[in-house]
């Protein structure tokens, strides 16, 4: 397969920019997760063959540039690295959303590091599990699994915050 | 996407999720697209420019180290054949002639063996006896050969 041309690095940028922005922003903060995926970007277009699954390959290669770069700012125990917390907003918010982008937000930052990847990756990247399971070196039935435990874990941690929040 | 194997209220969850946009970073596209032109622009060769400085230098430093020549006495031993100036092409040709212990001159018969072996017989001026003059070869009569005279012969016996 052929260099990616720019026209083809524009779309990808303009499809994947935001979720890939997101997936970084979850171990760094704002400036350091735009920095990861403008070099990502950046080694896509040096590769002289485009990978078979480019998408799967940006998000192994920022999430590879991102646990690298977290772990040589902060140090990371054991490979599970902490959240990069309330440092920037992960969500736009828009009046017609159904949950509240801040809100979405902290429940998430308050799941385990693995799970939050898993459905960060699997909502706002729009992957299969078998990418994802690519990416991350995870069987597909553990994160059929973990998927669906994480969405329980996160429905009664908003249904928790509303309930404070009323 | 979305995972249909999911109850109502996780999938209710799931596309509310989902509907949330990711913020926009700090990336700016143009600045992206300067920093992937740069980046893509092909890096000089560096192998062979690399290879050539190296040949080069290891060729100027065995040069400069090279070792001195060095000289090397050997002895050889050389036969020299000294040849004899020929004063003329004849000297060899020319009859050897002298005389003999006891006074016989040779040099006449040196000097016609000389002439025989150069010209032939032909210069002896000898004449031969022709076949006319010659006088016939008489053949003896001889008894022919048999068992008898054989064995005569044998013994020694003269007919």
């Amino acid at each position: 397969m052929a260099a990616i041309t720019p026209e083809q690095l524009g779309h990808l940028y303009d499809t994947h920019a935001g979720a890939l922005g997101l997936y970084a922003r979850q171990w760094l903060n704002g400036d350091g997760a735009d920095d990861v995926v403008q070099d990502a970007f950046i080694r896509l277009i040096q590769q002289r063959r485009s990978p078979d699954n480019v998408r799967a390959w940006l998000y192994s290669t920022v999430r590879n540039r991102t646990i690298s770069e977290y772990r040589r700012q902060r140090g990371c125990e054991q490979g599970r690295c902490k959240l990069a917390a309330g440092k920037a907003l992960w969500f736009e918010a828009h009046p017609g959303d159904l949950l509240d982008a801040r809100t979405a937000q902290a429940a998430l930052e308050t799941l385990d590091p693995d799970e939050r990847e898993l459905v960060v990756l699997r909502l706002w990247s729009d992957l299969t599990f078998k990418e994802i399971a690519e990416i991350t070196g995870r069987p597909i039935s553990t994160l059929h699994r973990q998927y669906q435990e994480t969405l329980v874990k996160l429905k009664n941690i908003l249904v928790t915050s509303c309930k404070t929040k009323t | 996407m979305q995972n249909k194997n999911l109850n109502p209220e996780l999938h209710e969850l799931e596309t509310a999720l989902s509907a949330l946009t990711p913020a926009p970073g700090q990336l700016r596209r143009d600045e992206l697209f300067f920093q992937a032109g740069r980046a893509s622009v092909r890096k000089r060769p560096v192998f062979w420019p690399t290879l050539s400085i190296l040949l080069a230098a290891l060729l100027a430093v065995s040069w400069l180290y090279r070792p001195a020549p060095t000289t090397t006495e050997r002895v050889q031993l050389v036969q020299v054949i000294k040849e004899v100036p020929a004063s003329s092409e004849n000297t060899f040709r020319r009859p050897f002639y002298y005389t003999r212990s006891d006074g016989t001159d040779v040099t006449s018969y040196i000097a016609l063996r000389d002439n025989v072996l150069k010209n032939g017989l032909d210069v002896l001026n000898v004449k031969t006896p022709t076949s006319d003059h010659a006088e016939p070869i008489k053949r003896q009569k001889t008894e022919p050969l048999t068992r008898w005279n054989w064995q005569k012969l044998l013994n020694g016996e003269s007919s």
